[in-house]
């Protein structure tokens, strides 16, 4: 089943020349960890900005489990955003005046989740992800890997359909983003949630199914988990390594 | 090339200079129109024949010239640390901390001198206006005109050198501390943890709720009495304590309290709103509680200052209405014929009422005060007579029949001569069966009234006749503040004028109702344009927070919404402890400093309406701010 479709998507920025996306045929399934790579400005952010219907599109349409998303309303965006999707960020997206308690709880709040199992909900996957101690902690008390646990747990836990990570490992070292990068693995494994992930980092995207690479706003190379098998992490360097990146 | 950096700075920064730039331009500029304010010749001439007025112009310039310089230095300080990163790029690409230091102090110098520019021409205009409006509002007839003096420009000069200075060293020095690293996180902000503390909380809270009982307790007699008995000096002294140590522990501890109890309700906590909102409360007491509670203070001062001035206008002017219940009242002897009856008459609005009175002495002799004062006579006047005039003055007749008589009119409150006997000129026997303070004669004419019965008082003015006077009056609603009507008795010796009263009482006190009037401007300026600041300095430093609620799913309406509530809240807190607080000292001022015969409901109304007009002006200041702030989030 396809989860995400993009049918001859365009956007360019004012006062640029190129297209940040030129022509972007693309389709991702239910289920399915996709990451996409490329060098700065190859409109990997765009991309990922324009799915998540953050930013409009200037022409084609994208379709999210058979919805045309591209031509929502403000008012079905902010929908979509609040049932559908979750946001994984480089720079985490916390709130720094509330707990962590807090901060996994807007994302329940704002779906309407019944009050009195919000608590038990954000128990159970604290405990999951080994931050139950931390939940009456700011994000200033916390580190990164865990500020990008937390992020992570806020954007899983209303169960969402994609998850949209924008270099979730960017801020962390290597050790952290490992961690990071097998939560998000096990939760696409267990929760069967689909994940669009933009990278630059090789091991981030070794995690994934299928790695997209960007060249100047168009579809440049799609490589197969499945057709690399142990091999993947040295197919993908290879292939940026090939384009010079 | 330090002042090419500088110029592209501003150019870049724009709209965070333009904050400080405005915030700068405002305080300067309300300082100058103080200075202009206290340097007007008029204003001076006034002041200086009331030596209250001269203390609270001197202490009101010393408390201006505080707030003028820490709260340039606050904006200073919040501009520093918005820009340390932006510095800590410079240095990592080679700036020295001297080079960096120039720097700022260059700007600083390029806001502080343009600020003082435009401040030199808008400070006056404000004064010129506020005065405008002032002698508008209260009907009062002054000359108006926009100056500036050589005075001003050095004293304003002098504070923004002590500023600028002030600012130097304080950069100076921020910038010779940090490292690299430091300067680059400089700009984060300084966390701080929320902790609860339940039994300061409920002390603090105690404290002021019992503040305000003390206050309340004033309103009724019995408890008033008790408090008095205590004695003037010690309870004004414990409600001052309590309202200063109870707002400042509140605002510290009660307030975290009492959302901390709401957050424990998680039906109300897990709603999208209350979700952020509650959080970022806690969080702003946390790290602005010194502030809200300078700005509450600030406002409290500003609220009793304007309150207690509103009630003395109030009770000034309506003391002419018991001073003088007449329009026009003299003794008919002393007319000679000037008076065109006839004519004045021709005016349907005029009533002329002509009242009979005795004058006779007494024994024992009227005690008039609690003190025990006294005076020898009664001003002897028929039931009749009475009724009608009050009926002209458009007064309610508060006795009705014989049975209340005689009915003794006293100036002060003191019901000592109730049940008394007295002897009037060794004749005729009178026991006093009610007393009142509604007088129908001024006190120029009659201190004690006796109103008697018609067929007392027939017997009375048989038996002496050498001791009658005529006293003549003329009432009606548009009459009283009418210099025309006033001006066709101008002429009889020793008469009685309201319009004459009322002029009197608003030329005296011109220079008092102007200062206070003026200075509540002044506070409402201040306080409005910090809070409005502080809002934008706020919402700036959490600019991104908003576009990450934006894409949790958080619509513009809600988005909004928080705003409002998050504005509100820095607004609310300052405002309403400077509304409840001042109204609490001002109903304790009222009833214990002020004569409470004197139309207390007038009093009260114009007090509520004073509140009502505060609660206006912030309103509007708010509404201000979050259209302000609304513009940069959705920008």
């Amino acid at each position: 089943m396809k989860q995400l479709v993009l049918k001859d998507v365009c956007k360019k920025y004012p006062n640029q020349l190129n297209y940040a996306l030129d022509h972007i045929n693309m389709i991702v399934e239910k289920g399915e960890f996709v990451a996409v790579m490329g060098r700065s400005g190859s409109g990997k952010t765009t991309l990922l900005n324009v799915t998540s219907i953050i930013d409009k599109i200037d022409s084609g349409n994208i379709y999210c489990a058979d919805k045309e998303i591209s031509t929502f309303s403000d008012k079905e965006a902010t929908n979509f955003r609040k049932n559908d999707i979750g946001f994984v960020f480089q720079d985490y997206m916390l709130l720094d005046s509330l707990t962590i308690r807090e901060n996994i709880s807007v994302a329940l709040s704002l779906k309407n989740v019944d009050s009195s199992k919000i608590d038990d909900l954000i128990n159970s996957y604290a405990k999951r992800f080994n931050l139950y101690e931390q939940l009456k902690k700011y994000p200033y008390q916390l580190s990164g890997g865990q500020r990008q646990r937390v992020s992570i747990i806020r954007a899983i836990i209303k169960e969402p359909e994609i998850i949209f990570a924008d270099e979730p490992t960017g801020a962390l070292d290597l050790k952290s983003s490992e961690g990071t990068m097998g939560i998000l693995s096990e939760i696409n494994k267990t929760e069967k949630v689909t994940i669009l992930m933009v990278t630059h980092d090789v091991l981030s995207a070794s995690y994934a199914d299928r790695v997209i690479l960007l060249k100047d706003g168009k579809l440049h190379m799609e490589i197969d988990k499945k057709d690399c098998g142990e091999s993947f992490y040295d197919v993908i360097s290879q292939a940026l390594s090939d384009r010079g990146e | 090339m330090i002042w090419s950096i500088t110029k592209s700075n501003i150019k870049k920064n724009f709209s965070l200079y333009r904050i400080y730039f405005l915030a700068t331009i405002g305080l300067l500029s309300v300082f100058i129109a103080f200075l202009n304010f206290i340097s007007d010749k008029i204003i001076a001439e006034k002041i200086g024949d009331s030596g209250q007025a001269l203390v609270i112009a001197n202490g009101s310039l010393v408390f201006l010239i505080v707030f003028l310089v820490v709260f340039l230095i606050y904006f200073n300080n919040f501009f520093v640390k918005k820009r340390s990163q932006e510095l800590g790029v410079l240095a990592i690409l080679g700036f020295s901390k001297r080079e960096l230091t120039k720097l700022l102090t260059l700007e600083n110098l390029v806001i502080l001198v343009l600020s003082y520019l435009v401040s030199l021409l808008l400070g006056p205009t404000l004064y010129f206006l506020a005065v405008l409006v002032i002698t508008h509002l209260l009907d009062l007839t002054m000359e108006v005109h926009w100056f500036i003096t050589v005075n001003e420009f050095i004293k304003s000069l002098g504070i923004l050198v002590v500023v600028f200075l002030i600012n130097f060293i304080t950069n100076g020095l921020i910038i010779s501390k940090q490292s690299l690293i430091e300067f680059v996180n400089f700009s984060r902000k300084a966390e701080k943890k929320i902790r609860i503390r339940k039994v300061r909380a409920i002390i603090a809270i105690t404290a002021l709720l019992l503040s305000y009982i003390l206050c309340l307790a004033t309103v009724f007699s019995s408890t008033r009495n008790m408090l008095l008995s205590i004695g003037m000096v010690p309870i004004s002294l414990s409600i001052i304590i309590l309202v200063i140590l109870g707002t400042i522990f509140t605002i510290r501890y009660g307030l975290t309290f009492v959302i901390f109890l709401l957050k424990e309700n998680k039906k109300r906590l897990y709603r999208p709103l209350s979700n952020i909102i509650y959080p970022k409360f806690n969080y702003r007491i946390a790290t602005k509680n010194k502030l809200l509670t300078v700005l509450g203070g600030l406002l409290t001062l500003t609220v009793s200052v304007t309150g207690i001035m509103v009630m003395l206008y109030a009770y000034s002017l309506n003391g002419i209405e018991r001073l003088t219940p007449s329009a026009i009242e003299y003794n008919v002897k002393s007319e000679n014929g000037q008076v065109n009856v006839t004519n004045i008459l021709e005016n349907d609005q005029v009533s002329l009422v002509d009242v009979d009175l005795l004058r006779l002495n007494t024994n024992p002799e009227v005690t008039i005060t609690e003190s025990g004062q006294t005076i020898p006579y009664f001003d002897v006047i028929n039931y009749s007579d009475y009724k009608e005039l009050m009926k002209a003055q458009g007064r309610t007749n508060s006795i009705e029949g014989s049975e209340s008589l005689p009915l003794l009119i006293n100036y002060y409150p003191t019901e000592i001569s109730l049940g008394k006997t007295f002897n009037l000129e060794n004749a005729y026997d009178v026991t006093v069966k009610q007393v009142s303070t509604n007088n129908v004669f001024s006190f120029s004419t009659s201190v004690t009234t006796l109103v008697v019965s018609d067929k007392l008082y027939a017997e009375l003015s048989a038996r002496f006749p050498e001791k009658e006077i005529t006293i003549r009056t003329f009432n009606g609603n548009s009459i009283r503040s009418s210099e025309t009507f006033y001006n066709q008795f101008s002429m009889v010796p020793d008469v009685i004028s309201s319009y004459s009263r009322e002029y009197t009482v608003k030329t005296a006190n011109i220079a008092t109702y102007i200062f206070i009037t003026f200075l509540s401007i002044l506070f409402i300026i201040c306080t409005g344009s910090i809070l409005y600041f502080t809002s934008l300095i706020e919402i700036m430093e959490n600019k991104e927070e908003y576009s990450y609620l934006s894409k949790l799913g958080y619509s513009k309406k809600l988005i909004n919404r928080i705003l409002g509530y998050e504005t509100g809240i820095l607004f609310l807190i300052p405002v309403l402890i400077g509304i409840v607080n001042g109204s609490m000292l001002l109903i304790f001022y009222k009833y214990l400093f002020m004569d409470t015969l004197v139309a207390g409901n007038i009093i009260m109304l114009s007090l509520l309406l004073c509140l009502f007009f505060f609660l206006i002006i912030y309103g509007t200041f708010y509404l201000l701010t979050l259209r302000s702030v609304k513009s940069i989030i959705n920008n």
